[in-house]
């Protein structure tokens, strides 16, 4: 009976602690979406540097455009090369669908504490495996987000913010990696001048940084 | 006046063959200059080697009493060439070639010129039109055409007459009398044609095998040798049996119904003529045959003897 | 001098041969243009399948400037085997037609009509180029409109529209340069024959054969490759190119002009002595 008494309190705690924070996770995710699902559409322009080995590219400005829910137009002077992924708010994708979420824990970013939900989409079709999302819950917003996905790799989208009131990014970090195997010129260029030797494969960091200005925010 | 041409041991060797052999020859002011041999004798290549075409092996060649070699601009522009067969730009009209060639030997007033030389040479009527057109006799009356071009004082005509009709052949002869006589142009002319060097050529070098034979006027190198000679008679039977106990006898050739042919100098036809008449043959004619032709057939086996 | 390079040109502008040249260039713009046009999409999906999985792409990827690059290409045989046709016939056309005779017996420098006919020569390669110029940017133009240029070699570039002037101008400078070096190859072949058949064939074999062992040959061949003047043909890339600098260009340049004053050298060297037989 004693035994009872000291461990039954303890399980509950424990079924408290682990049932808990999937409630808070939930809850926290929610809050993401609803501060996003205020916004009726907004603009704003745009610079995005890449910064990828192999890539060259001068900066460029791009004017983006946000329609609710989830419609986003890109106009851009010339050519410009956009991560698929991290500029149309793809956490906003997977929490739409059916997911199972679980609070991993905290981590402090910047100056800013997190909480950190893992997301696993239930769609058996769906094509993100896993996305880790670093949330803000003070002011419900996104700090950071990783995924991995079938088709297109994983990645880390950074966000950061220097309005305190704007749900939305001032700049957003997209890293991934990208292999050096993708250009016949250079791996046969490289073939030519060392030999017979396969060239160098490994992958190599890749990050486009993409500055936002000029918001024009209209709320529902 | 120094030579217009005037060649020294002049040589050109292919290997071990010797295309020409040390010759030397001269073409003085006014002369019509026959250039004589059988194929392959080295007529072309000398006369290539006097227009620069080749570079000679050895020797030298003076144009105007000047050195080719060293002075070949100032000779060339003095010198009207027509080498083996008249080549043009098929695809331009004669007057068109003309002027390209008349501009690359610089001359004024060219389009007068040109058709000045046109009309010397009868080319106007067709004067526009395209080369591929002509026949050959028109084109060899244009390759004398672009000789004449920048008043040359002396021509020189390889083979001229190759491949025209008797017809052809005749006008081209009387247009080289007529520049040497009438525009005092000094002629070198090549030829297979052994009748028409002895027609119009006033002096000749005969060469073989790149080798000068002989050289010199034409009528005293002809008359120094025996020729033949045709006496067309009304019963050579008779005449035969005449002739035979006598000198003459050895001097006989051949004989048809006909005809006797002697072979005898200029100087002995009278003799044997009126030997003839005075033993009552009958004599119809009396014709020379072939002499250059033969001289040069005999020159040429001679040094083939030799 | 003057006189005779306008008259070796009258010469050239005279024949059929060179408006093949002419026609080929309109022919094979055309095609290129409206290939693009039809299949531009499939092409830039080869293109750009490496990346396509990590990037997306905003604007007009297909415009004047990637289809220039595209024509440009053609310098590599295309355009070669269009001056071959000219320059080697240049020397080898008169000795078969039997005009050096007339030419030859004329008071002229042989050193100043081989001059004057590379100059005709180079001339007409010149505007073999400028025609590829401006039909790829004009008719690219009307198809396609501006927009930047994206290229990949051995890395991705992106080459924004205000960029681009300079380094087509400079592309197709280079590719006159290159140009006369198989003009100076063909002619030199030409002073050689009586027959244009030959340097024709064997400035176009030279080059493609002497590109196939120079590539597939590169390990054996090893230093030799960067003194070989068909390695630098296609150097006009290197306009397009980031990482390169100018010290790769003018090691490119100066090896073209090597190979340009040598095959020039040796053609007046072999003419001056060449005995006149046809």
């Amino acid at each position: 009976m004693r035994i009872i008494k000291i461990f039954l309190p303890a399980l509950c705690g424990l079924l408290i602690n682990l049932t808990l924070p999937a409630q808070d996770a939930n809850a926290l995710l929610k809050s993401l979406g609803n501060n996003m699902d205020k916004i009726s559409s907004f603009e704003a322009d745009a610079l995005i540097k890449v910064d990828v080995d192999f890539i060259s590219i001068k900066d460029r400005k791009m004017k983006v455009k946000f329609k609710s829910p989830d419609k986003f137009t890109f106009d851009v002077e010339g050519l410009a090369l956009l991560p698929k992924k991290g500029l149309q708010m793809d956490y906003l994708q997977i929490l739409k669908a059916k997911y199972t979420a679980i609070d991993v824990g905290e981590e402090i970013i910047g100056k800013t504490k997190t909480h950190i939900i893992k997301v696993i989409p239930e769609a058996e079709d769906s094509d993100v495996i896993l996305a880790q999302l670093w949330i803000d819950p003070e002011l419900n917003r996104i700090m950071r987000m990783k995924t991995y996905t079938r088709k297109s790799g994983s990645y880390v989208i950074d966000f950061e913010y220097n309005d305190v009131m704007r749900p939305l990014p001032d700049v957003t970090t997209v890293s991934f990696e990208i292999s050096n195997m993708a250009f016949p010129a250079k791996a046969m260029n490289e073939m030519m001048t060392k030999g017979l030797q396969m060239p160098d494969s490994l992958p190599k960091k890749a990050r486009v940084i993409v500055q936002y200005s000029n918001y024009k925010i209209v709320n529902k | 006046m120094d030579p217009y041409i005037e060649i020294h041991n002049l040589s050109k060797h292919y290997g071990p063959i010797k295309a020409v052999d040390d010759l030397s020859m001269k073409v003085l002011p006014g002369d019509i200059y026959g250039f004589l041999g059988p194929n392959g004798s080295g007529k072309s290549t000398t006369i290539r080697m006097m227009l620069s075409l080749i570079r000679p092996t050895s020797g030298q060649i003076l144009l105007f009493g000047r050195d080719l070699a060293t002075d070949r601009f100032k000779t060339l522009s003095r010198i009207g060439a027509l080498i083996e067969k008249p080549d043009f730009y098929n695809y331009l009209s004669a007057r068109k070639n003309l002027e390209i060639l008349g501009k690359l030997s610089d001359i004024s007033n060219l389009k007068t010129r040109v058709d000045e030389v046109l009309d010397i040479v009868g080319l106007v009527p067709r004067a526009d039109s395209i080369v591929r057109t002509y026949s050959l006799g028109m084109k060899q009356r244009l390759g004398i055409a672009q000789a004449l071009l920048h008043h040359p004082d002396l021509i020189v005509l390889d083979e001229p007459t190759n491949g025209l009709d008797p017809q052809g052949q005749k006008e081209i002869r009387d247009l080289i009398k007529s520049l040497n006589r009438d525009k005092n142009i000094t002629i070198l002319i090549s030829s297979h044609i052994l009748y028409e060097i002895e027609q119009i050529a006033n002096r000749m070098i005969i060469i073989d095998r790149g080798k000068s034979l002989v050289e010199g006027n034409v009528q005293d190198l002809v008359n120094s040798q025996d020729r033949q000679v045709a006496f067309v008679l009304g019963d050579t039977t008779a005449a035969l049996k005449l002739l035979d106990n006598t000198p003459w006898t050895a001097r006989i050739l051949k004989s048809n119904d006909e005809r006797i042919y002697f072979k005898i100098n200029k100087d002995e036809i009278p003799h044997l003529n009126t030997f003839l008449v005075e033993n009552k043959m009958q004599i119809f004619a009396v014709e020379p045959v072939r002499s250059l032709e033969d001289f040069f057939l005999q020159i040429t086996d001679d040094d083939k003897v030799n | 001098m003057i006189k005779l390079i306008s008259i070796e040109l009258f010469k050239i502008f005279s024949k059929p041969r060179t408006y093949i040249g002419f026609g080929a260039i309109i022919i094979i713009v055309l095609a290129l243009e409206f290939g693009i046009l039809l299949q531009g999409d499939n092409i830039m999906g080869i293109i750009i399948a490496n990346i396509k999985d990590r990037f997306m792409f905003e604007g007009n990827i297909i415009n004047l400037y990637l289809v220039s690059y595209v024509i440009l290409n053609t310098l590599w045989v295309h355009v070669p085997i269009l001056v071959a046709l000219v320059a080697g016939d240049l020397l080898a056309g008169e000795a078969n037609a039997g005009t050096f005779r007339l030419i030859l017996t004329r008071p002229i420098s042989r050193v100043k009509l081989v001059f004057a006919k590379f100059i005709a020569g180079w001339i007409y390669a010149v505007m073999l180029v400028i025609l590829m110029a401006i039909l790829s940017i004009g008719i690219g133009k009307i198809l396609f409109g501006a927009g930047d240029l994206l290229v990949v070699t051995n890395k991705v570039n992106v080459f924004s529209s205000d960029d681009l002037l300079w380094r087509f101008a400079g592309a197709y400078a280079y590719g006159i340069l290159s140009m006369t070096t198989v003009a100076a190859l063909s002619f030199m072949l030409s002073s050689m024959a009586d027959n244009s058949i030959g340097p024709i064939i064997g400035t176009v074999a030279g080059i493609v054969g002497i590109t196939i062992i120079s590539t597939v040959g590169a390990s054996l061949l090893g230093p030799v490759n960067k003194y070989i003047f068909t390695s630098y043909l296609p150097s006009w890339q290197l306009f397009f190119q980031t990482d390169s600098g100018l010290a790769s260009l003018g090691h490119a340049v100066l090896i073209q002009l090597i190979y340009i004053v040598g095959f020039m050298g040796i053609t007046i060297w072999y003419f001056r002595k060449k005995d006149i037989l046809s």
